[in-house]
């Protein structure tokens, strides 16, 4: 097996110290640090999201798989001749105003990330307005509002009016997530899309690029 | 029959004159409902009482339960949450993170916390108004989102892989808070008992991992809370199909509440006509976005999947959302009358 293989294998099963002996192995052996990203890295967390997808690993394993994979990018950003994932597109997260909850959101933040985006991460019970504003300050491509209370979904369609009255509709992809949320709630405050898990969502941002 | 009648005879699989429902309902429904804060549920025991008054008349149904809302359980270890005005209390930090903080771990006298102390109030105040006509629950949250609550999710996940003696030292000590809490609540005189345990369905982790981590202490739960008495709900919350099978064996429960992801004739063939089973109409696509029409047809739908020996008793997938139209609710309510009786055989 290649280092890159054995280092796909080390991260989608979740054991960062070993993954990161096998990035350290693969720069020695003169591996690009793209390469080691892309094939390595990015394409490890491609399969734990097509398993999490069919059900073959459970939500423990994509957060160990996650971590290793964040601990990972972070050795091999100084050898990387640009920023990790600036080519790819910049995608705002953050939970819908008034909801607390955040293991989704945090776990599509993370499979995002691992796809190859930057991730801007706005933590929970976010302000319709603050979701402009930082999207505009940090130049979101994609902003992503998860909410899991039914109470807070109203936010998500406010989130929209907001960036339409500023006239920022146009320039931002707005995609929604969360156990209440559905693809006729998108469809019906005119979001750009829904996925129902963190798999889903990141196919659903990498297509919106 | 009344309500309580009809609920209390089929939790206990006799006949009964058509299917009972219930409608588990949110703090912030029951309270705004009422034109009152969400804070009003823990706290003001006349206006809780009354927004629950105010709720049965409006919807009666057969059961009504008063929830148990996760954060507050800190206290229980001497961390209070904060509460909002207008919603619903927040820990904002981990009560336990390490082996060390467990091991030093106390468990208050749930009796002597005074929100708890309003809580069995508001509930003896329910049983002493509506006790005769409907069966009064209490809903006790799950041992693994208490454990998940005392130490935060990622901890707690990663802790299946990393720590599992972590995990069975907070799923112990979570267990142990819910079986003293539900002896609190049976002695308030309530009917039956709701577990619902989202954190350790499939929509978080693995058959295996239920199986190591979740259901001994499930069972212990269950097992306790039997000798007292009363009827006990487990409700597995989150795409319930891998473990199906698995719940079943768990000893203590009396009646299953899969959530609207499970087909309830799909439930029914696994567990046959004698499992009692709470059948469920989709919370969100139906009764929060749905039209009444769409509400009564899928109620006769679940009727005529699950109910048709019996045994079964109607209420959301998951509790009601808050923002649920009235209508809708009243288009249940209507329906589960309509279609929910009992053929004589």
């Amino acid at each position: 097996m290649s280092t890159i293989d054995e280092l796909r294998v080390s991260v989608i099963n979740g054991k960062k110290e070993i993954a990161v002996q096998h990035v350290n192995k693969a720069l020695e052996e003169g591996i690009g640090a793209a390469e080691i990203l892309n094939t390595g890295l990015i394409g490890a967390m491609e399969k734990v999201g097509s398993r999490f997808e069919k059900g073959l690993l459970y939500l423990p394993e994509m957060l160990m798989a996650s971590i290793a994979m964040k601990a990972c990018t972070a050795l091999l950003e100084p050898h990387l001749k640009m920023k990790v994932n600036e080519v790819k597109g910049r995608f705002l997260i953050g939970s819908a105003k008034g909801d607390l909850h955040d293991i989704g959101k945090n776990l599509v933040a993370s499979m995002v990330e691992g796809s190859g985006m930057e991730v801007v991460d706005l933590g929970i019970d976010v302000a319709p307005m603050t979701f402009f504003e930082e999207a505009m300050r940090v130049k979101a491509d994609v902003v992503g509002i998860s909410s899991l209370l039914t109470t807070t979904m109203p936010s998500m369609r406010e989130t929209i009016r907001v960036f339409e009255e500023k006239g920022a509709r146009g320039s931002v992809k707005i995609v929604i997530g969360g156990a209440p949320v559905s693809e006729d709630f998108a469809n019906e405050i005119s979001a750009d899309g829904y996925a129902p898990d963190a798999a889903a969502a990141v196919r659903l941002v990498k297509g919106l690029f | 029959m009344t309500g309580k009648q009809r609920f209390l005879a089929t939790m206990a699989g006799q006949e009964a004159d058509r299917v009972p429902i219930s409608l588990l309902l949110e703090p912030e429904f029951v309270m705004h409902s009422y034109g009152e804060k969400v804070s009003n549920y823990y706290k003001n025991i006349d206006k809780c009482v009354g927004a629950f008054l105010n709720v049965q008349r409006a919807f009666p149904a057969d059961a009504i339960d008063v929830t148990t809302t996760l954060p507050q359980l800190g206290e229980v270890f001497g961390h209070p949450p904060s509460y909002p005005d207008d919603g619903y209390p927040v820990l904002k930090e981990p009560v336990f993170n390490s082996m060390e903080d467990l091991a030093k771990a106390r468990i208050r006298d749930i009796g002597s916390i005074p929100v708890f102390q309003a809580k069995f109030e508001v509930l003896e105040q329910l049983v002493g108004y509506l006790g005769e006509e409907v069966a009064i629950g209490a809903r006790c949250t799950g041992t693994f989102n208490l454990a998940r609550e005392l130490v935060g999710n990622e901890r707690l996940l990663t802790a299946i892989v990393m720590e599992p003696d972590f995990v069975h030292k907070i799923a112990s000590l979570a267990c142990e808070v819910m079986i003293r809490l539900g002896k609190e609540y049976i002695n308030c005189g309530v009917d039956f008992i709701y577990y619902p345990d989202g954190a350790s369905s499939p929509s978080w982790i693995s058959p295996d991992q239920y199986e190591e981590f979740a259901m001994p202490y499930h069972e212990r739960f269950f097992e306790s809370i039997k000798t007292m008495g009363v009827k006990t709900v487990y409700h597995p919350c989150g795409g319930e199909y891998p473990i199906l099978c698995q719940v079943r064996t768990i000893k203590g429960i009396d009646a299953y509440h899969f959530s609207e992801l499970v087909d309830p004739g799909v439930s029914r063939k696994i567990y046959g006509p004698r499992k009692v089973l709470w059948a469920s109409v989709n919370p969100y696509r139906t009764l929060l976005r749905g039209s009444p029409a769409d509400v009564k047809a899928e109620v006769k739908s679940v009727v005529e999947k699950a109910a048709q020996a019996g045994n079964t008793i109607i209420a959301p997938g998951c509790t009601l959302p808050a923002l649920t139209p009235k209508e809708n609710i009243t288009a249940m309510v209507n329906a589960v009358r309509e279609f929910g009786k009992m053929e004589a055989v």
